[in-house]
């Protein structure tokens, strides 16, 4: 997992995304996401961090990943969820 | 276009068949479509083309955008495919869905109950709730289905009697053929393009008369007099065989449905279920047959055939298989001249939509007087 992005870890997550996509590997998808939003997330940005985690989310729940429950009840003690 | 339908309804011995409009007329087509289609029980695909949990088949029957789905519990439901949202499509190709079925616009994702389970950025990026959007009254709108002899019937109006109530007759009739069926992916089912109106290849299959001439093949063993008449009103008409004779290779035969009366032994049966599917049933297999509308002078006849065991479905069996299916192959394929040469014949505008013979005509009759009393 990244810990820090620089610009170039940016273009490094962005092709990594696009590769997941055309091979439509709907996990890597969410891993992708999930990671970048838990960055932004320590680094104080909500607003990019939420955003990220409810793609996360949706890709979890069109794969059938359990994790989607997970990513769910994130964005519920965040107020980005309902019930 | 008016139809004057007051000769369809008289005695078969005087009436004459349903007018050249209900052949060739667009706005008649289009009344049809509503009155004979979609208010009623309609094949529209194969239990066979959605044999897993999570497959989705989008259909497109007579423009009408559906989505038939086997859920995780194994059942097949059946929705308007298309999203709460904006009304995108949501389904384009057939697919098998592990999770949720997404929107491909804005990701709305439904599971495959048909419930809505998120909305992402409803309410802002990052926002996934909004106190207007109730996910529980936005689902997917749900259309009545049943399966019956491996069709998928729907009913798109919502309006029908259940199912089980509209044919009681035929499902009484045939309750011993009402059980598992089993499908060989391989070598059992085809496509026939027909240059007609659908309710040719209903006519046509539910009468015996034709059978000495258009397939000249069945006289030595299926003579006309070893054929009866099936006619229930406003229900289902056909023909029945007491000549059945199994296929054989070299004395092996498929295996036979448990628990069949002696009836069956040389007994088969070939009924036109209104509207649009025709079946047929044989001591050791069945097929279904989807007549699909596509306009009012073209149709695609889907066939499917089914086994009574799994047995006969496995690879010793295949090379009987592939006789079966050739077999009613060649049978359908000898009918289409004549669908395609009466629906040729319906733009002669002096044809008075014909006269019956009162003997052998029963079943087509009590179609076309189906279609009247559902049309006036
Ligand atoms: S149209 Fe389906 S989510 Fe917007
Ligand atoms: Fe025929």
């Amino acid at each position: 997992m990244i810990t820090s992005y620089s610009n170039d870890d940016l273009d490094i997550a962005n092709f990594e995304l696009q590769k997941a996509f055309s091979e439509n590997d709907l996990e890597t998808v969410v891993n992708i996401y999930r990671s970048k939003a838990e960055f932004d997330l320590k680094a104080g940005d909500e607003k990019s961090a939420y955003f990220l985690m409810t793609q996360a989310y949706i890709y979890a729940l069109e794969g059938g990943f359990s994790v989607a429950k997970e990513l769910k009840k994130i964005l519920i003690l965040a107020g980005r969820e309902a019930l | 276009m008016v139809s004057d339908l007051s000769k369809v309804d008289l005695p078969i011995s005087k009436a004459n068949g349903l007018p050249n409009s209900h052949y060739v007329d667009e706005s008649i087509f289009q009344k049809e479509k509503e009155i004979l289609l979609f208010n009623k029980w309609s094949g529209v695909a194969f239990s066979k083309d959605i044999p897993n949990n999570g497959d989705a088949l989008p259909i497109n029957f007579l423009g009408f955008p559906l989505l038939v789905v086997r859920n995780q519990d194994g059942e097949v439901v059946v929705f308007q495919n298309i999203c709460r949202h904006r009304g995108m499509i949501l389904v384009n190709e057939k697919k098998n869905i592990r999770g949720t079925i997404r929107c491909p616009y804005h990701s709305w994702s439904y599971n495959l109950d048909g419930n809505l389970r998120a909305t992402p950025h409803v309410g802002g990026p990052g926002q996934n709730a909004h106190e207007d959007i109730n996910k529980k009254e936005l689902g997917l709108t749900k259309i009545n289905s049943t399966v019956y002899l491996g069709v998928i019937f729907v009913n798109i109006s919502g309006n029908a009697e259940p199912f089980e109530k509209v044919n009681r007759n035929l499902l009484s009739r045939w309750c011993e053929f009402d059980k598992s069926l089993f499908y060989s992916n391989t070598d059992s089912s085809f496509i026939l393009e027909l240059n007609c109106n659908w309710k040719l290849a209903v006519e046509n299959y539910c009468e015996s008369y034709h059978l000495p001439w258009v397939h000249p093949e069945l006289n030595i063993i299926s003579k006309l007099e070893d054929h009866y008449n099936i006619q229930e009103k406003n229900e289902f008409s056909g023909q029945g065989s007491y000549v059945y004779r199994q296929i054989e290779d070299e004395g092996k035969v498929f295996y036979d449905f448990d628990g069949l009366s002696s009836k069956w032994n040389e007994g088969a049966e070939y009924i036109a279920v209104y509207p649009n599917v025709l079946l047929g049933v044989h001591r050791d297999h069945i097929f279904s047959i989807i007549l699909e509308p596509i306009n009012k002078e073209f149709t695609r006849e889907h066939v499917a055939i089914y086994y009574a065991k799994k047995e006969s479905t496995e690879a010793t069996f295949s090379q009987l298989r592939k006789q079966n299916f050739s077999w009613w192959k060649s049978v359908l394929k000898e009918d289409i001249f004549v669908v395609e040469g009466m629906q040729r014949g319906r733009h002669g505008k002096f044809f008075d939509g014909g006269r019956f013979s009162p003997i052998m005509d029963g079943p087509t009759h009590n179609f076309h007087n189906w279609v009247a009393k559902e049309f006036i």
